[in-house]
């Protein structure tokens, strides 16, 4: 069960390294449609969170968030977002909307991601001159679809063996 | 003991793994306020503005509270303290007047050329028919019978019984009380008599034809059985000329106020000769 669990943890880390990597070399230059960046990152914190838990999910989310922190030198803001989508990204989930995962995941990134962006846009604008709405607008709504499109994308690239590995678990324990 | 203390370990350990996902969020959440902290930029400027304003409210607010609490036992503390105060002043205020009575007393006594006694009134008699005041001098310091008693404005009365250490003054506003009188102006004698009003007196005897003016001032006159000459009762507030008979209506407001009377002073010499000193009369008139 360890040894499952500690797969479990290796694979998921592993994701987020070359999710990580991806982010700042890829996607943030070859899939950026003008300004509009997807974060790979968050789609992922919200799988976490979705399929594994509330407790998972947060500390991915936090750590996920940290990472990119350090890119930008603005500490704390991506791992707070990222930890609190995380968490409440489980509340999206039961047995029976697995049937229809494939586009509920889709669906709960976009929700995830609005409020991911309403949080971070909202903080960006405080003390600056800057208008949370037309950026919320500009880049959070655009930036959610873009998220959404790429979680459905990724989600049927995602090998059907990795996820019955990381299966649903409603009691938020880690059985492995 | 010991199993006590595992129980407690063991439903620690309960609630833990209860909310552990809340408190592992919690534990993030903190560490990413943390890590906020560390920044330097505007939006944790303004943010950390609006907190310490926000604080600075809720700390101003709760001040408010905790003053409004102390005012309110302040201002129960002060009021205690007024009362207090008020009592100290109305025995001051006592004590201040007294004083002021007391010095014009002295300077009265010293000024008057007969020797006198000083008393204070112990009782006021309520009967109308034989008004008296008792005082708290007696045979024992000097006080003798038909011994007049005035103060530093005029006549009060006469010694009408005396105790060893009490005695009793018959005041002018009694229905049995007589003294011969004179106007100070005219010299014209008459006798003055109580009517039955407060702090007022008749001037009987003066024949109509006869001058007397609103504001003649009234003294015991040289025929006085009882009473040393020149001693001020009073000076006449009103003169009717439209009555029967030959005399005028003549009424006399007394010098002394009754109603505030409390120290008096008794005159123990009798000799006449002394009292009759010229000027004698203007010891009570020169303080009107």
């Amino acid at each position: 069960m360890r040894k499952k669990r500690n797969i479990l943890i290796g694979s998921i880390s592993l994701t987020a390294l070359s999710f990580y990597f991806l982010q700042i070399t890829f996607v943030n230059t070859v899939l950026a449609i003008g300004q509009n960046v997807p974060d790979l990152l968050l789609i992922l914190a919200i799988f976490v969170g979705f399929r594994l838990g509330p407790m998972p999910g947060s500390v991915f989310g936090f750590v996920a968030g940290f990472f990119q922190d350090v890119l930008t030198g603005f500490y704390g803001l991506q791992a707070l977002t990222k930890t609190l989508i995380g968490f409440f990204s489980n509340l999206f989930i039961n047995q029976r909307v697995l049937l229809i995962e494939k586009y509920y995941f889709p669906l709960i990134v976009f929700i995830g991601s609005l409020l991911h962006d309403a949080f971070y846009y909202w903080f960006q604008s405080l003390g600056a001159k800057l208008e949370f709405g037309s950026l919320f607008i500009q880049y959070g709504v655009i930036n959610s679809f873009y998220n959404a499109v790429l979680a459905f994308l990724l989600y049927l690239m995602t090998p059907k063996k990795f996820l019955d590995f990381v299966h649903y678990n409603p009691r938020h324990e880690f059985d492995y | 003991m010991h199993w006590k203390f595992r129980n407690l370990l063991d439903g620690l350990y309960q609630i833990i793994d209860i909310y552990r996902n809340y408190l592992v969020l919690l534990g993030l959440i903190l560490l990413s306020v943390f890590l906020l902290q560390s920044n330097e930029n505007p939006q944790l400027t303004y943010i950390r503005q609006r907190v310490i304003f926000i604080a600075a409210l809720l700390s101003n607010h709760t001040g408010d509270l905790s003053a409004a609490i102390e005012s309110a036992r302040d201002r129960n503390l002060l009021r205690q303290e007024n009362i207090e105060l008020a009592k100290r002043n109305i025995v001051l205020e006592d004590a201040y007047l007294e004083n002021v009575k007391l010095r014009q007393m002295l300077k009265f006594s010293a000024r008057f050329p007969l020797q006198t006694i000083p008393a204070q009134i112990i009782f006021k008699s309520p009967n109308p028919k034989f008004s008296t005041l008792t005082l708290n001098k007696g045979s024992r310091d000097g006080v003798r019978k038909r011994q007049s008693v005035i103060t530093d404005k005029g006549l009060v009365g006469l010694i009408v019984a005396v105790s060893e250490d009490y005695s009793e003054c018959q005041i002018l506003l009694d229905q049995t009380f007589r003294a011969a009188a004179k106007i100070q102006r005219t010299r014209l004698n008459g006798i003055v008599f109580w009517q039955g009003q407060p702090n007022e007196v008749g001037f009987y005897g003066v024949l109509k034809n006869l001058d007397v003016r609103v504001g003649d001032v009234i003294l015991t006159s040289d025929y006085s059985e009882f009473f040393l000459p020149n001693f001020c009762i009073g000076v006449v507030s009103g003169i009717n000329n439209e009555i029967a008979g030959i005399f005028k209506d003549i009424r006399v407001q007394t010098a002394v106020d009754f109603n505030r009377l409390e120290e008096v002073f008794i005159v123990t010499d009798t000799s006449k000769t002394a009292s009759s000193r010229s000027g004698f009369e203007n010891v009570f008139l020169g303080e009107q």
